[in-house]
């Protein structure tokens, strides 16, 4: 699997929402992307990845797109 | 929006002077966004007449009393932008307090609640004991004082096991698994006061379970009354956690759901902290003026967070005394207090039983 | 179950004990005893040596309500209420009335009880569970006359009990009594009424009720004993924390708005003199609530004003109008609503059931006639100088206990 692909099974998995869902959603967009959501999001990401959040990182990561920035800070390379 | 630079300013290093200067403004700017956003903001201050273009201290932001957010739904936004409501905890019956959080408050509290965090236990995600059951968040649509403050402080932890059972047991099982996994590092314990003592603490003690824990953190909150009618003062709390799982760093936080986020930790000297996100006022209960040093009074907080309510100035139901500004044996700047307990009901003469209803 | 002609009276519950302060333990007894007259001469005696006591009372100092009651049941005093009463010769009282005192006046219970006896009928008086010195000194006092043997029968008449509140209690006496005189409020009287009563006994209820005062600005103003005027409001007031049922909440002002402006600054001026002379205390939670009961009133209300004051002895809530869910708030412990217009109409336009008590400054009594009596206003059972709101008297909350509480006999 690509990392793309790992991301946006991070998402659809966490939050129960399709594919075409993904472009542009943002934290709270949705009833499962709330701070729990987000939390469950967070740790499936983390061991998808092997990468450790920062605590900043976790609060700014506000959006599908947003993410992709920041997982890339942790060399984790995703399609813009 | 309001300017949220502040936000990058150090928690707890600008002194009095420095930070006066953009905190007055920054509370101005909140009231008059309320005066002109929640029409029952604006009713109070024309009836009190205070004009928000005008205020210029911190102490004539005019405050509201919390139990108002019992009773009415006050918010600076439309309903559809609210993506959170917060309640204060409650027995059935009574009324509690609801709090309307949108995105952009939301956040900033998690912005403010982390950087006070990070200022005291550091930036990195640590192995996270909750000393309370899961069930705590299972209504996600609602958060509980005590969900908030779970979810609020989940965030610094980087595994995280629930100490409680549903039925509020110790789950030893896990802890011992989760200790083994993490052997050797620093682990983080968060919990209400109550909660520790009750069903962390006096389970441990009557079953004579020592848990290796000395690598811990210890941060709790929730007030102290209920310790105080079994007579644990807050030395004895610290002595008895100690005793009975060897963790000797132990902060007790104050906070509110009205202003949460923003909250007041407790120093290595016992003294609670306001940080740059935050400020506190003693007022005499006599006349609501300003109290000096050392004197006691009603506990008026003031926050920078608060956007989506009118919530930045609240005159609270606890009594305390400002022990001093910037000049904390800790180092931390800013002024720091210590709260003395809860106001207690007042004793009425007169006709009418109000105790009735507690018949039952 | 006993039963007593035809009624089926539940045994006495021995679960809560019943803490007896003074007279007849033997409630059975009670139902059995011969009514009295109204204005029994035993009874009057019984208060007169009572008086005695309490008027010359040691600690009488420390509580002025003591001594006004023993004032009241003085000889003197009940002879002189006896004359408003020329129609009671075929009177005679029910049999046994059941009183519950409200929790927070720790001298009711005694002037519920001297209506009870001047009615002619025994009486089992439960106080409050709150323990009070003059409670206590009254009740022991109570005892003391009771020893003596000309009230040897007398003392089978009356009980004063304590016990915490407990339905099978209050079963057990409502099933005793004739006539159920309840105290505290709305609360209270459901709490009671659930506990059913035999077929031909009655409730005497005193409700929650709502009371206010009337100020005459340009009277006010040429008025030389202001300082006096205060302390007559003081004793209407704080003496009881604002909250007796005939404590007024809202001043209606009648003037110009400059007489009435002058006005307030006189009032309410020597009112916080006479709270720093008597050193009246505020509790922290009292100014926290006095201050959320005026926010509460400027959300709900529009256009309030809340003038700045001294300090928060006194709270002060100025209305634009009167809205009529204004006796709904009973805040307490000095918190004031204010109105001003230049004629008194307007208070018909809230004047409801829940009005008892209308205290005056700068009017007479025959304007105050004219203007309130006949009018139809279904509340207003007082109205009264002020200074006298709380006095008790034989006719209060629009009952006039002695005929209310006796039965008449007629024989043609």
């Amino acid at each position: 699997m690509t990392n793309e692909e790992k991301y946006n099974k991070a998402f659809i998995e966490s939050f129960g929402i399709e594919k075409d869902k993904l472009n542009g959603l943002k934290y709270q967009d949705v009833i499962s992307w709330d701070s729990i959501g987000h939390m469950q999001l967070m740790t499936v990401l983390e061991d998808e990845f092997g990468v450790e959040l920062d605590i900043d990182d976790i609060t700014d990561f506000s959006s599908y797109e947003e993410g992709k920035n920041i997982l890339r800070k942790y060399d984790v390379n995703l399609n813009v | 929006m309001i300017d949220n630079s502040f936000l990058t300013k150090p928690v707890f290093g600008l002194d009095s002077t420095s930070k006066s200067e953009f905190f007055i403004e920054r509370l101005r700017l909140l009231s008059l966004h309320h005066y002109k956003s929640c029409n029952s903001y604006k009713k109070l201050l024309d009836a009190i007449n205070v004009n928000p273009e005008e205020i210029s201290d911190s102490s004539s932001i005019p405050f509201l009393p919390v139990s108002l957010f019992k009773q009415y739904d006050l918010m600076s936004i439309d309903s559809d932008d609210v993506i959170k409501t917060m309640t204060s905890s409650g027995t059935t019956g009574q009324q509690v307090s609801k709090i309307y959080l949108d995105r952009n408050t939301a956040l900033l509290q998690t912005k403010a609640l982390t950087k006070i965090l990070e200022s005291f236990i550091g930036s990195s995600r640590l192995p996270m004991i909750i000393i309370d059951s899961s069930s705590v968040i299972k209504d996600r649509s609602m958060f509980s004082a005590r969900g908030a403050g779970i979810l609020g402080f989940s965030i610094f932890g980087r595994d995280k096991v629930y100490a409680l059972d549903e039925n509020m047991e110790l789950d030893i099982e896990a802890l011992e698994f989760f200790l083994k996994k993490h052997i050797g590092k620093k682990i983080l314990l968060f919990g209400f006061t109550f909660m520790i003592w009750q069903h962390f603490y006096k389970l441990l003690k009557e079953n004579d379970y020592y848990i290796d824990l000395s690598k811990g953190v210890l941060i709790h909150g929730g007030g102290w009354k209920k310790l105080e009618n079994q007579s644990v003062s807050q030395g004895k709390f610290k002595e008895e956690i100690k005793a009975v799982c060897g963790v000797e760093e132990i902060f007790d936080y104050y906070g509110m759901v009205e202003q949460t986020g923003s909250i007041y930790m407790e120093c290595e000297f016992g003294h609670l902290h306001a940080s740059i996100f935050s400020d506190v006022i003693i007022r005499r209960s006599i006349d609501f003026s300003v109290a000096e040093i050392g004197e006691e009074g009603i506990i008026q907080v003031l926050s920078m967070i608060p956007e989506s309510y009118p919530g930045h100035s609240l005159l609270t139901e606890d009594k305390g005394i400002l022990l001093g500004e910037d000049n904390c044996p800790c180092q931390r700047k800013g002024k720091f207090f210590k709260v003395t307990g809860r106001i207690k009901n007042a004793e009425i003469r007169g006709c009418s039983d109000t105790y009735a209803t507690n018949f039952n | 179950m006993q039963k007593l002609e035809g009624v089926v009276i539940p045994m006495q519950p021995t679960s809560i004990s019943i803490q007896l302060l003074a007279g007849n333990e033997n409630y059975d007894e009670m139902p059995h005893l011969k009514p009295l007259v109204p204005f029994d001469d035993t009874v009057i005696s019984f208060f007169d040596e009572l008086s005695m006591i309490l008027m010359k009372h040691p600690q009488g100092r420390d509580f002025p309500d003591v001594i006004t009651f023993g004032f009241f049941i003085r000889k003197a005093n009940i002879k002189r209420q006896m004359k408003s009463y020329t129609c009671l010769r075929s009177n005679v009282g029910r049999g046994v009335s059941f009183h519950i005192a409200p929790s927070n006046v720790p001298i009711n219970f005694a002037f519920s009880l001297a209506v009870g006896l001047l009615s002619g009928n025994a009486c089992i008086v439960r106080v409050s569970s709150k323990s009070f010195p003059q409670t206590d000194i009254v009740s022991d006092a109570i005892s003391s006359v009771l020893e003596k043997s000309k009230f040897s029968d007398l003392k089978r008449y009356i009980s004063i009990v304590r016990y915490q509140r407990n339905n099978e209690i209050n079963n057990f006496f409502s099933s005793l009594c004739d006539i159920r005189v309840i105290w505290g409020g709305d609360n209270t009287i459901s709490e009671l009424r659930k506990s059913p009563l035999p077929p031909r006994s009655f409730d005497i209820t005193f409700a929650d009720r709502y009371s206010f005062c009337i100020i005459k600005a340009e009277e006010y103003l040429d008025m030389q004993n202001k300082k006096k005027i205060a302390i007559d409001f003081y004793n209407d007031t704080y003496l009881f924390d604002q909250n007796a049922c005939s404590s007024p909440r809202l001043i209606y002002w009648v003037g110009s708005a400059k007489l009435v402006s002058q006005a307030k600054e006189f009032f309410w001026s020597f009112l916080h003199e006479a709270l720093i002379d008597k050193k009246y205390k505020l509790q922290s939670m009292t100014a926290i609530n006095k201050y959320t009961a005026s926010c509460q009133s400027a959300l709900d209300y529009n256009n309030v004003e809340i003038p700045k004051v001294l300090d928060n002895l006194i709270s002060r809530i100025e209305l634009k109008n009167l809205p009529e869910d204004l006796p709904e708030r009973t805040c307490g412990g000095g918190s004031y609503f204010e109105y001003t217009d230049d004629e008194p109409d307007k208070l018909f336009d809230i004047v409801s059931r829940k009005f008892q008590t209308l205290t005056y400054i700068g009017y007479t009594r025959s304007e105050l006639n004219s203007l309130f009596i006949g009018k139809g206003a279904l509340g207003i059972d007082r109205i009264v100088p002020c200074g006298k709101a709380a006095e008790f008297s034989l006719i209060w909350d629009g009952y006039d206990l002695i005929s209310h509480m006796s039965r008449v006999v007629s024989i043609d």
